[in-house]
């Protein structure tokens, strides 16, 4: 009974999520944006010749007018433009899929990890996920990013496998090491999140299995994965999306604002620890995640942000 | 007492007051001293406290620019009117009857409307601490000049002194330093010559009692660790201290 209960809830919040992600899929958002266009165009392309729009056969990073972004997604949306043809809901439809799913495993995880004292607390939880506004709003364009979260929240799902059986092991790998083809951000992300992991899980062990089967085989499956992107790894095209990573050109701008006594490097540490402090407390702040949307007008709804405004009241309880 | 001194004369913000209105920053310090003894208990009248506070309002309200609930500048009309037309015709049909719903109207038009969203825009201003430790970089507000107000390695102390002082459950005291300033820029906004200045005491005394536990950690440790965790804390608060200087008067 407990289960059937706690399906039905499940599936319920995951149905209104899929309507809200779903329903006029194809006319809301109005118009279709470049980089969807791109996506849906590229992905025709493959379908059809098995090239991109330059006559390259299946890159690794997609030129597209100078962006080289991270491909997954134009190769996945081959299947829906396959069966449904080059239209605007086909091209928007894996990431709407992907919202959706992404609501069945954030309720898993929380199973998983039993935060919530209170049982009802998790479905709420993820219906707060469901009806979010940043959400809605990625899963209904082609952003690959969306696709990327999904991977990487499934892997997690994984990792937390307190059994930490070998398939959760290779599993989490495989999708943590395919999020990285899925958006540039992850391939910094991963890197920090499963290198880390991996560490607690050794520390947590006493060092006394360093080499634990389960790593090194998960490891050998991650590796294995990314090689068609380290082969890349000098080349500009992998650089192209890490520019302006760690604040860049800011960086020395406040530097130089500092006043000469202090040595030149410790300006530089200062003016990077200021900048990303304030860009890690800004995204806490109830401004940012209640009230202004993002400052870039491709990426947000005005006056709508990451939670509605009414959330704030929980989140300050 | 000494770990406020500290705080509040290490501000930069006491600073820019005291060098444009010397008056209204020593009374600022005044404020902050003796909402301090109230909540040590060594001043125990309420009303004494709260009174303070009202003149301190008034003190803020003298310095802030007032901003309209209502009115609309001609670009903000502009703006609305393209939001307006963006929404969908909404009306039902009794019959061969067609009602028309205002929606539109309701959630954008009406003058109430406007108060709320106002009202929202400058309640959510408040609770935004990179305002107070940051000058409101990354996201600096359009129409106030934006100054350093606390040095920024402050901030983790500052949440470290919350949680202690939620956890005392001391609710009078959080309401006159902390709701009361909310209240009062959520009705008249933030575009105050000299900041948001009735925060200052909450602000600072929380960093003080933050500090003060920091402090009872370290001397926990040996007197070898107890001095080098020491020397770091000088070193790295004079190396941001002159940052957020040169900042300012750049």
């Amino acid at each position: 009974m407990k289960y059937i209960r706690q399906g039905i809830f499940i599936t319920l919040i995951v149905l209104l999520g899929a309507f809200l992600r779903f329903n006029k899929l194809d006319k809301i958002p109005g118009g279709f944006y470049v980089d969807e266009a791109a996506i849906g165009y590229n992905a025709y392309s493959f379908l059809l010749t098995g090239k991109d729009e330059y006559s390259k056969a299946f890159p690794i990073f997609l030129r597209s007018f100078g962006a080289f972004s991270s491909p997954l997604y134009t190769y996945l949306t081959t299947v829906p433009i396959a069966i449904l043809g080059p239209t605007i809901f086909s091209t928007r439809l894996l990431s709407a899929l992907c919202g959706t799913l992404s609501i069945l495993v954030i309720f898993l995880i929380f199973k998983r990890i039993n935060l919530f004292r209170n049982k009802y607390t998790s479905y709420l939880s993820v219906l707060l996920y469901a009806i979010s506004p940043w959400s809605i709003f990625f899963s209904r364009g082609a952003y690959e990013a969306n696709m990327a979260l999904l991977f990487v929240i499934s892997a997690i799902y994984f990792l937390l496998d307190k059994k930490r059986r070998l398939f959760s092991f290779c599993l989490a790998a495989i999708f943590l090491s395919l999020s990285t083809y899925a958006y540039q951000a992850e391939r910094l992300i991963v890197y920090i999140l499963y290198p880390g992991y991996l560490f607690f899980f050794v520390v947590e062990r006493k060092l006394k299995k360093m080499f634990d089967k389960k790593i090194i085989i998960s490891l050998f499956i991650f590796f294995a994965i990314q090689i068609p992107q380290l082969v890349l790894l000098q080349s500009p095209a992998f650089r192209n999306r890490a520019v302006g990573l760690f604040y860049g050109d800011v960086i020395k701008i406040q530097a130089d604002k500092i006043v000469s006594v202090i040595p030149r490097q410790i300006t530089y540490g200062l003016a990077f620890a200021k900048e990303f402090f304030s860009q890690f407390f800004a995204y806490f702040s109830p401004r940012n995640l209640f009230l202004d949307g993002d400052p870039d007008m491709q990426r947000g709804i005005p006056l709508l942000s990451v939670f509605y405004p009414w959330m704030m009241f929980p989140y300050l309880l | 007492m000494l770990f406020l001194t500290f705080v509040v004369f290490s501000s930069p913000w006491i600073w820019t007051i005291f060098l444009a209105r010397p008056v209204l920053a020593v009374f600022i310090i005044l404020i902050t001293v003796i909402i301090c003894l109230y909540s040590k208990g060594q001043i125990t009248n309420k009303y004494f406290i709260c009174f303070l506070m009202f003149i301190f309002c008034y003190f803020q309200y003298k310095y802030i620019v007032k901003e309209s609930l209502t009115n609309l500048s001609n670009d903000q009309i502009r703006v609305r009117d393209m939001r307006l037309s963006e929404y969908p015709p909404v009306y039902f049909r009794i019959g061969s009857k067609t009602i028309w719903l205002p929606v539109a109207h309701w959630f954008e038009g009406r003058k109430e409307s406007i108060v709320f969203s106002r009202i929202q825009d400058n309640f959510f201003q408040n609770f935004d601490l990179n305002h107070y430790f940051f000058a409101g970089h990354p996201r600096e507000r359009v129409g106030i000049l934006e100054s350093e107000k606390f040095i920024y390695i402050f901030l983790p102390v500052f949440i470290i002194g919350l949680i202690d002082f939620l956890n005392r459950k001391k609710y009078f005291l959080f309401l006159l330093t902390f709701g009361l300033p909310v209240f009062f820029y959520s009705l008249f906004g933030h575009r105050s010559l000299y900041g948001e200045f009735l925060f200052f005491p909450f602000i600072s005394i929380l960093i003080s009692s933050g500090l003060k536990l920091l402090y009872q950690l370290v001397i926990k440790l040996g007197v070898k660790k107890q001095r080098i965790f020491l020397l770091l804390l000088i070193i790295i608060f004079i190396f941001v201290l002159i940052q957020i200087i040169s900042y300012e008067i750049y």
